[in-house]
């Protein structure tokens, strides 16, 4: 049953960029993210972990190696193929939000339902709503995304990634543009939908202090797992 | 509402001003359109109208008896020589028997609009010492003047030809000094002689006809050209003038009569009506390939402004086909709205240069003979949003293949 099978695989993963002039990002990668994880991926800038993560968002392919997203290999999915795991599995969160600014805040929510068949349904709408509500910004709903402040705006954001029950949540630097107050409202809202929903967080972050929140630290160096250890956190 | 759509109208609407300028540029684009659609199509019909208008367009006549040549009639001797030469005699009859069934079986065809029978022949006009060479077109007045609408036409008194009644054209008035009710002694070519009164004076605009002309009843016609119980012309008019050519084969096959069509008759004034719809084509046209340019480069540069966004929507996983579509309802709704702007922005120009007074060559009372039609509103509404369509997919395409991760990374 795929629900079982962990929700990523790799399994020695590389990636290089250009063809003449070669390009390597990644070697031999190997770990797998269980269901429910909330989990880090940290290292120095150029490393290697947003290739990383767009890797394991089904934006990108490996060059070697196999991606596994919830028992499904990315090597044997064509580009419609992709689009429809990341709409299935997967939630993007990005450090500047790129919210659509055209559009208001419950409707980038529901974008994802828009985008997966067009129109949501009224289930669907009122899932939207909840979660508007669940990142605290019930009262904002219908305010543009740009009339939004920048903390309210990575709500929305979450809501977004988090909209249709998706599975796996990946968040590219989520409070790498936010004052310490406001990225720790952030991080403290992932954690509440990662401990209540069993969602699976996968944090790309250079705050040592947030990775330190999270359950497990992979630390990529020179595009390789140059440690991948679980937190223990004083309760435990 | 599809995804595609909503997104879409969004973007349009989120344009502004860049939005407004395209649609402008549209309409601009398609009013000039529609105004010299309307111009051309107002001259053109107003030359018809008076070239072909008073003209049939279609005649059937007898074909011409030919003469045996003197050597199919003389046996050639040896060593003798014959020198002949082939003549028409003029006293050859040239006639359409039984034509009220053929009169009757035109009336049934398909794509004639109206039917007249004729007896047209030679003759002379004799007033006081001046003698005026004339055509006798003895008539059936209520069918002829379908054809020639001779009753539109007349200046004096009406368009009467019954008894000896007769209709003659200004030319031939003003040349005799004949007025209305004046009795006319009349000679055919047959050297009958018949006395007839003028009952109506017409002005067809065409100066042969207005001094030639001499419209008296078919019964008349028959006894001066001695063609009693007979016709020899046909005349018809098409629903469709263009269509004429067409329709005279195919009369002429089925009659076996000598079929004319105006299209062959009149050929310089057609290839002037072709060369007008040709440059009439060609500038609209081109209109339509500067508003295909407008919209690309908008899109294009929607394109670059929302490659972010299009970025995002990838990474949600929007399916290529729904970011390309996204792009190709835009360039529809530019063309769609523009259209329907420009529309109606030609049309109050047609109209409002309609209303300035003057003489135009076609017809007096206004300066532009503007000719607004229905269709021409319909083509550009429906070439502008396909223009859109076409102009929308290199954009589009370019969208389409936007990286997702190279654009939200770099923008």
């Amino acid at each position: 049953m795929a629900d079982a099978s962990p929700m990523v695989i790799m399994e020695g993963v590389g990636k290089v960029y250009g063809n003449k002039i070669q390009t390597r990002v990644l070697w031999d990668i190997n770990f797998r993210v269980e269901r429910g994880e909330f989990a880090a991926i940290v290292g120095p800038s150029g490393s290697g972990k947003s290739t990383l993560l767009n890797l394991i968002g089904a934006l990108d392919k490996p060059s070697e190696g196999e991606v596994r997203i919830s028992g499904e290999s990315l090597g044997t999915l064509d580009d419609e193929g992709l689009a429809r795991l990341r709409r299935q599995y997967i939630g993007f969160i990005f450090q500047f939000h790129y919210l659509l600014p055209d559009f208001t805040a419950l409707e980038n929510v529901l974008m994802p339902f828009y985008v997966a068949h067009s129109a949501p349904t009224k289930r669907e709408v009122e899932e939207a709503k909840e979660l508007m509500e669940r990142v605290g910004l019930k009262d904002r709903i219908n305010n543009r995304a740009t009339d939004l402040s920048g903390g309210q705006q990575q709500r929305v954001a979450i809501a977004r990634a988090l909209a249709g029950r998706k599975p796996l949540i990946l968040a590219d630097e989520p409070t790498g543009n936010l004052d310490t107050q406001t990225g720790s409202e952030i991080f403290r809202t992932m954690r509440d939908f990662n401990e209540q929903d069993g969602t699976t967080f996968l944090l790309v972050t250079h705050d040592p202090r947030f990775a330190e929140q999270t359950d497990r630290v992979i630390s990529v160096v020179d595009g390789r797992i140059a440690e991948d250890r679980a937190v223990l956190h004083p309760s435990q | 509402m599809p995804f595609e759509l909503k997104v879409a109208l969004r973007y349009f609407r989120s344009g502004g001003m860049q939005t407004v300028l395209t649609i402008l540029g549209v309409s601009v684009g398609i009013s000039v359109s529609i105004f010299i659609a309307s111009l051309i199509g107002g001259v053109q019909a107003g030359l018809i109208e008076r070239i072909i208008g008073s003209l049939p367009h279609i005649t059937l006549e007898p074909r011409e008896s030919v003469p045996k040549p003197l050597g199919d009639i003389l046996t050639p001797q040896k060593s003798q020589i014959y020198l002949s030469r082939t003549e028409k005699s003029g006293l050859v009859e040239e006639k359409i028997s039984d034509w009220k069934s053929l009169v009757g079986m035109l009336d049934r065809e398909p794509g004639i609009t109206a039917v007249s029978p004729s007896v047209a022949g030679p003759g002379f006009v004799i007033a006081g010492t001046s003698v005026q060479p004339i055509t006798f077109h003895g008539i059936e007045p209520l069918r002829a003047n379908r054809i020639t609408d001779l009753n539109k036409s007349m200046r004096e008194g009406t368009y009467d030809v019954s008894g000896t009644n007769c209709v003659i054209g200004v030319s031939l008035a003003k040349e005799l000094g004949i007025r209305l009710k004046d009795k006319l002694r009349t000679r055919s070519g047959r050297g009958r002689e018949t006395i007839f009164t003028v009952t109506g004076i017409f002005d067809v605009g065409i100066e042969e006809i207005n001094l030639r002309s001499f419209y008296i009843s078919l019964t008349n016609a028959q006894h001066l050209l001695n063609l009693v119980g007979y016709i020899n012309g046909i005349e018809l008019k098409t629903a469709e003038i263009f269509k004429a050519n067409d329709i005279a084969d195919h009369l002429g096959a089925m009659t076996n009569l000598k079929v004319k069509s105006w299209m062959r008759q009149q050929k310089e004034f057609l290839s002037a009506i072709q060369a007008q719809t040709g440059s009439n084509l060609l500038i609209r046209f081109f209109m339509m390939l500067a508003v295909a340019f407008g919209i690309a480069s908008v899109l294009v540069v929607s394109v670059v402004q929302k490659s972010r966004e299009i970025g995002i929507l990838k990474s949600m996983g929007a399916r290529t086909r729904s970011v390309t579509l996204i792009f190709v309802i835009q360039g529809l709704l530019t063309g769609l709205i523009g259209s329907l702007v420009g529309s109606i922005i030609g049309s109050a120009l047609c109209w409002a240069l309609a209303q300035i007074p003057g003489d135009n060559l076609t017809k007096p009372g206004s300066l532009f003979p503007m000719k607004l039609e229905a269709i021409y509103i319909v083509q550009s509404v429906v070439s502008a949003m396909l223009v859109g369509v076409f102009a929308s997919l290199a954009p589009a395409r370019r969208a389409a293949k936007l990286d997702p991760v190279e654009v939200i990374r770099y923008g």
